[in-house]
């Protein structure tokens, strides 16, 4: 059956494993390259809008051919009267399917890893402190393991919706936008809150080199004990009192450079807050984040294969 | 006790939207026959085989396959069933030797000597790509498949669209050694009735969604009569026969009946049908007039 499945996606299957195989070549060549000549370039944009739509390329270009694909080549009548049921016979093809995806999702994520890594290490040693490199959006998304929840979940996608809509190449495009809403859902409003931020808190409103560079979720002043907002009051909202005493001491003390924020915070019961999500946490919002999409492309994986026998033939 | 049919059906229903593409259709075909399914293009043929072969799931009603209720994932009944569909499909970028790995790979009981003996018997290479074949080729490879799974129960849907007359006879061959040999029992559809009636025992008549006639074909033939003369008149007829239809060619009229007691006072000829004869008379009977001009396209015609 392994046989079956292979041979009737293998178009597909050989065009993402070359796909993979070229971003790899590209990727290591451009790795190697930055290693000799030890300028240090991050992503430019369009490196990372290639990079954020190869696992949507893969997942659905694997995906959305699955089901469609035999209706398109009118081969489903002869698949679902051969000897298995619908549900063997998707299964073992998702099987083969997820397992490709997965291959060339995670040949990607670990170039992209290697290629982080050739960078941050030096910026590291370079700049001191400097620490904060992949938990940042724009790398954070285009490493690590998310690559590959982000390709398993266009897969299911694509799957869903080839068996709804019966057409490739319908299937991949109403794919796209699903994607693109699921990915910024969880980037904007789930991923900064999967792991409790880190805290950072001082008088001064002058930031530690190692939060400047970590991923910063708010900042703000606020009553002294508390890391966040009173309900219904936003993370920009300064209290009178405190312009107050800031304007006093600024009039009192012109010419003497002294800062007037620890005193003036101390008085007013305020502090400086930051909220941030530091390199440390990478691999457990990794973590969260691919569990997240995994669970999501299981789920509807298997509505897929429950509703399968439903499907018209 | 009447031993279990291979194909039995209780109402089955098919409806699409408003239109009903097979209604109350009750049936029971017993094993080791070759039945012909008849009637017009869209007459139901090819909805009642998919549901059969556990395709379209039914509105409504019951399907018995070998005694045993048709479930779409009952995975043992599926290898009992052969399904060729009207389109014929096969992978076209396929082999026909991968065609075969992917028969054997997907069908328990595959049986490896039969389809290459089969698609040695026709040259048909096995290095060839499937889209590459002929037409009539393509259907022979889609048929080796269906044989080679060995299933008790075969239903072919216009199995011979594509083959020339000696591949259709040689087909027709093929059918009545399964049977004779394996005794299963095929369920046969095409509007082409002269195809069926040199094999077929049992005729199964659908026409508009509704089954008009099922039964043996030596019974449905003892017990149609044509009636020959000048006139469609059917005074002195038994009063327990009834009329089918009847047409006119020229000055002679040819009216089906379908008798319950021998017919001894008829004025004119009266003969035994033919299976075409009994087809199309239903077709004429009781559907629309378009349906029965397709028929006619499709049969022939009647022939007295």
């Amino acid at each position: 059956m392994i046989w079956v499945a292979w041979r009737t996606q293998r178009l597909q299957l050989l065009v993402t494993l070359g796909l993979a195989l070229l971003l790899a070549l590209w990727l290591a060549a451009t790795g190697l390259g930055m290693g000799h000549s030890q300028t240090w370039k991050y992503w430019t944009d369009g490196d990372v809008l290639v990079l954020y739509a190869v696992p949507a390329i893969v997942g659905l270009g694997v995906g959305a051919p699955l089901v469609a694909g035999e209706f398109d080549r009118r081969t489903q009548r002869l698949a679902w009267t051969q000897g298995m049921t619908r549900r063997q016979w998707l299964g073992w093809k998702i099987a083969v399917g997820a397992v490709v995806v997965v291959i060339a999702s995670g040949l990607l994520s670990s170039l992209t890893q290697w290629w982080t890594d050739a960078i941050s290490i030096p910026l590291r040693a370079n700049a001191g402190g400097f620490t904060g490199v992949k938990i940042l959006p724009t790398a954070f998304d285009v490493t690590g393991t998310v690559i590959i929840g982000y390709a398993l979940f266009a897969f299911a996608v694509g799957v869903a919706l080839g068996a709804a809509i019966r057409r490739p190449g319908w299937a991949f495009a109403a794919g796209v936008p699903v994607f693109i809403v699921a990915r910024l859902l969880i980037q904007l409003d789930i991923r900064p809150h999967l792991i409790a931020p880190a805290i950072y808190t001082n008088l001064t409103l002058v930031i530690a080199t190692k939060v400047q560079s970590a991923w910063i979720l708010a900042s703000g002043i606020l009553p002294a004990g508390r890391t966040s907002p009173l309900p219904g009051h936003s993370w920009n909202a300064v209290p009178r009192s405190l312009s107050a005493c800031t304007s006093a001491v600024k009039s009192t003390f012109p010419q003497s450079g002294i800062t007037p924020w620890p005193h003036c915070l101390t008085v007013n019961h305020l502090h400086y807050v930051v909220q941030y999500q530091p390199e440390s946490h990478y691999w457990l919002l990794q973590g969260a984040e691919t569990g997240i999409f995994v669970a999501a492309a299981l789920l509807l994986l298997g509505l897929t294969v429950l509703g399968i026998r439903r499907v018209a033939p | 006790m009447t031993p279990t049919p291979a194909v039995e059906t209780v109402e089955l229903s098919k409806r699409y939207r408003r239109r009903w593409a097979v209604r109350d259709c009750t049936l029971a075909i017993p094993t080791g026959r070759i039945a012909a399914l008849a009637g017009p293009n869209g007459a139901g043929k090819s909805t009642l085989l998919r549901m059969l072969a556990g395709l379209t799931t039914p509105t409504g009603g019951e399907i018995r396959v070998l005694g045993r209720d048709r479930e779409t994932s009952d995975q043992e009944l599926l290898g009992w069933i052969g399904y060729l569909d009207q389109e014929r499909p096969l992978y076209r970028g396929f082999s026909v030797a991968e065609m075969l790995r992917y028969g054997r790979e997907t069908n328990p009981g595959w049986d490896d000597d039969r389809a290459h003996k089969y698609l040695d018997d026709l040259a048909i290479p096995l290095a060839a790509r499937i889209g590459k074949l002929s037409g009539g080729q393509q259907a022979q490879v889609a048929l080796a498949l269906c044989l080679a799974k060995r299933p008790p129960v075969l239903l072919l849907d216009e199995p011979s669209g594509a083959l020339d007359p000696v591949a259709r006879e040689d087909l027709m061959h093929v059918l009545l050694q399964a049977v004779v040999d394996d005794g299963i029992t095929v369920l046969l559809a095409s509007h082409a009735i002269s195809d069926l009636a040199a094999v077929c025992d049992y005729v199964v008549i659908l026409s508009a969604a509704r089954v008009q006639l099922a039964g043996e074909l030596e019974r449905v033939l003892a017990t149609h009569r044509l009636l020959i003369g000048s006139t469609d008149r059917t005074f002195g007829l038994p009063s327990d026969s009834t009329v089918v239809a009847s047409s006119r060619t020229g000055r002679q009229v040819s009216t089906l009946v379908r008798m319950r007691s021998p017919i001894e006072t008829w004025a004119g000829e009266v003969i035994e049908p033919t299976l075409e004869e009994v087809v199309l008379g239903y077709l004429r009977g009781r559907s629309a007039h378009v349906e029965v001009q397709r028929a006619q396209a499709g049969v022939g015609g009647m022939t007295s």
